[in-house]
């Protein structure tokens, strides 16, 4: 009964996905199957957990959960009318390369599920995000507003944003039951969505297939996905994060090359969805707006493509809103950055950029990884200095270094403890799009043009 | 022409560099993979590993929530832990997870002196109190062991100040 419900619960994610994809994707000529599916996991989880969120305003239980299913019902129906007869393509392998790379990448999804099997949900898994799906699971899928003023509970973070466990309170009020074990099913999901999205990406930056197919067959062996303390076996947000953020510039670089709407609808649509997943996401989501700009301003982009960016403001600011009505507790890792305060921990600077460098080298955490990306941007450097290759740098060194400069205000007294438990997670946020940046470099990197 | 060899230059340095990242990741992923063995799909699957890690604990979940169930409703109970220790910090959380809907408050007892924690409250206001690795104090009369390193003792086992 709660692998049917599982089940369930999964379709109807999936189901509102293909709708928002559908919609986004309008007018495509040829709809790519896998890229459908990857993005419609993506923008499922996003729009059910609104839907979830934003219906418990007004209800809770069954009523709550009819509401949202009709609403997953009514996303799919839009966006099969909006379809409109837009054949569908499988890709298929075209090479035996080709077939040895697909078989490495299904290897490494069916190694996630396994892995994820093995495990349990980490610290902040369980603590932070299944412990929201719980109570608002026990509470007719509404997390009570008595949680987010709830002193005794504020390790838990009550002031983090809801898309994980909001999904995963969907999951549970599908299978009649709060489990810590199947919600963690919907983690190599993501896994699965951002290994097609890599390949699609990558494949697209390099100008070839058999690039993005390989930094997505060795995608798997970033020992931190594995091994860490936030790593996709444990229920961590921060890799569901580097997921769409790859979507994100993903589908601006798609955009910019192809001059393409559509993938800019994708591109923005998704970047709405990083405040939602993690506050980290708030720096992903400016990086991201900053990029998503360039291209809008040299490519003299419409008043509603400007528009287009505010949708992760108005998320960010709606959640802002909610905590300040709810009366949420506050967490305080961090202190409120002005001038005096940098003034007085400037001497930080030089200890946590020298923390940045030695946790990227890091070979228990990242293996060679950081150090292939270095060589990837140095090759696409000489070889191809467009604004592509700015943009996918700025995307992924810009947050690194943000990140790093938000422990000069960290308010741990120990500020280099603060960091070695929260930075490496920060950079699994980033590491994908990292990936996209060595298949340009492997490929001809005509993509980037 | 010339193109030709800074093609194969670059392809070399791709597959050597591809190589050796193969070859310093892989053991990484199968150590990972062996770490633990799999896992019956149970509700409370990672709490009750959690428990049994740090507080000896078998199906602890589920008795810890049982034994909070049948606390008074009215009062809330407390949990006490000891200040500045991991493990019964962890436990304190844990148990604050499965108490849920109800409130419950913590206190932290300094270490080495957890014989006088929960002194001077106020025992009119708790429906219990649950001792987190810390041992159960004097005034404690009945506990409830619920595992080696977690007690709960329920209100009425409490015994008031002015009758000791």
């Amino acid at each position: 009964m709660i692998l049917i419900g599982l089940i369930a619960g999964l379709g109807t994610i999936l189901l509102a996905g293909f709708g928002v994809t559908l919609l986004l994707l309008r007018n495509t000529p040829r709809l790519q199957a896998a890229e459908c599916l990857a993005l419609a996991w993506l923008f499922g989880c996003g729009a059910v957990s609104l839907l979830l969120f934003l219906g418990g305003i007004f209800m809770t239980g069954l009523p709550l959960q009819l509401l949202v299913t009709l609403g997953c019902v009514g996303l799919a129906f839009s966006g099969w009318k909006a379809k409109a007869g837009s054949p569908w393509v499988v890709p298929k392998p075209a090479n035996k390369l080709e077939w040895f790379l697909s078989a490495l990448i299904v290897f490494g999804v069916l190694t996630m599920f396994l892995a994820s099997a093995q495990h349990t949900l980490g610290w902040d898994g369980l603590l932070n995000w299944e412990i929201k799906a719980r109570y608002a699971f026990l509470s007719g899928g509404v997390l009570p507003s008595a949680y987010y003023r709830d002193a005794a509970r504020v390790f838990s973070h009550p002031e983090y944003p809801l898309l994980i466990p909001m999904t995963e309170t969907w999951l549970y009020l599908w299978m009649g039951e709060a489990n810590q074990f199947w919600v963690k099913t919907i983690f190599p999901l993501f896994y699965a969505a951002g290994a097609i999205l890599l390949a699609l990406v990558g494949s697209r930056m390099a100008g070839r297939r058999w690039p993005g197919l390989a930094v997505t067959a060795l995608l798997v062996l970033v020992p931190f996905l594995t091994n860490g303390t936030g790593g996709v076996v444990v229920g961590y947000a921060d890799f569901p994060l580097g997921v769409v953020y790859l979507a994100v510039i993903g589908y601006l670089l798609t955009s910019l090359k192809q001059d393409d709407a559509r993938s800019f609808r994708v591109y923005a649509a998704a970047m709405a969805l990083l405040p939602w997943m993690k506050r980290e996401g708030i720096v992903l989501w400016l990086v991201a707006a900053f990029c998503g700009a360039i291209v809008l301003w040299q490519r003299r982009g419409k008043p509603g493509a400007w528009l287009s960016l505010v949708a992760g403001v108005a998320v960010l600011i709606g959640w802002r809103v909610y905590l300040h009505v709810v009366h949420a507790v506050e967490s305080h890792d961090f202190l409120t950055p002005d001038w005096t305060m940098l003034r007085t921990n400037f001497y930080r600077v030089g200890p946590v950029f020298r923390e940045v460098f030695m946790e990227m080298s890091r070979a228990s955490d990242w293996s060679f990884f950081w150090w292939i990306v270095l060589a990837a941007f140095g090759t696409l450097a000489f070889r191809a200095r467009h604004v592509g290759t700015f943009l996918l740098s700025l995307g992924v060194f810009a947050p690194i270094a943000l990140f790093g400069c938000s422990y000069v205000f960290s308010a741990w007294p120990d500020y280099l403890a603060h960091m070695s438990t929260s930075f490496p997670r920060l950079l699994l946020q980033i590491m994908p799009a990292g990936w996209v940046a060595v298949a340009a470099a492997v490929g001809e990197n005509r993509g980037l043009d | 022409m010339a193109r030709r060899p800074l093609a194969t230059t670059q392809c070399a340095f791709w597959a050597a560099v591809c190589l050796i990242y193969i070859i310093g990741s892989a053991p990484r992923l199968v150590k990972a993979l062996r770490a633990d063995a799999f896992n019956a799909p149970a509700a409370f699957h990672s709490t009750d590993k959690y428990l049994a890690a740090t507080a000896g604990m078998t199906d602890g979940s589920r008795r810890i929530g049982d034994a909070l169930t049948l606390l008074p409703d009215k009062k809330r109970p407390i949990g006490i832990v000891k200040s500045e220790e991991p493990v019964s910090s962890f436990i304190g959380m844990v148990v604050a997870y499965l108490a849920w809907p109800r409130e419950i408050r913590f206190i932290s007892a300094a270490t080495g002196v957890t014989s006088d924690a929960g002194e001077g409250l106020d025992r009119r206001c708790l429906s219990g109190v649950v001792f987190c690795d810390v041992s159960t104090p004097s005034w404690a009369r009945k506990r409830v062991q619920l595992g080696p390193s977690v007690s709960l003792v329920p209100s009425p086992t409490i015994i008031e100040p002015e009758a000791r």
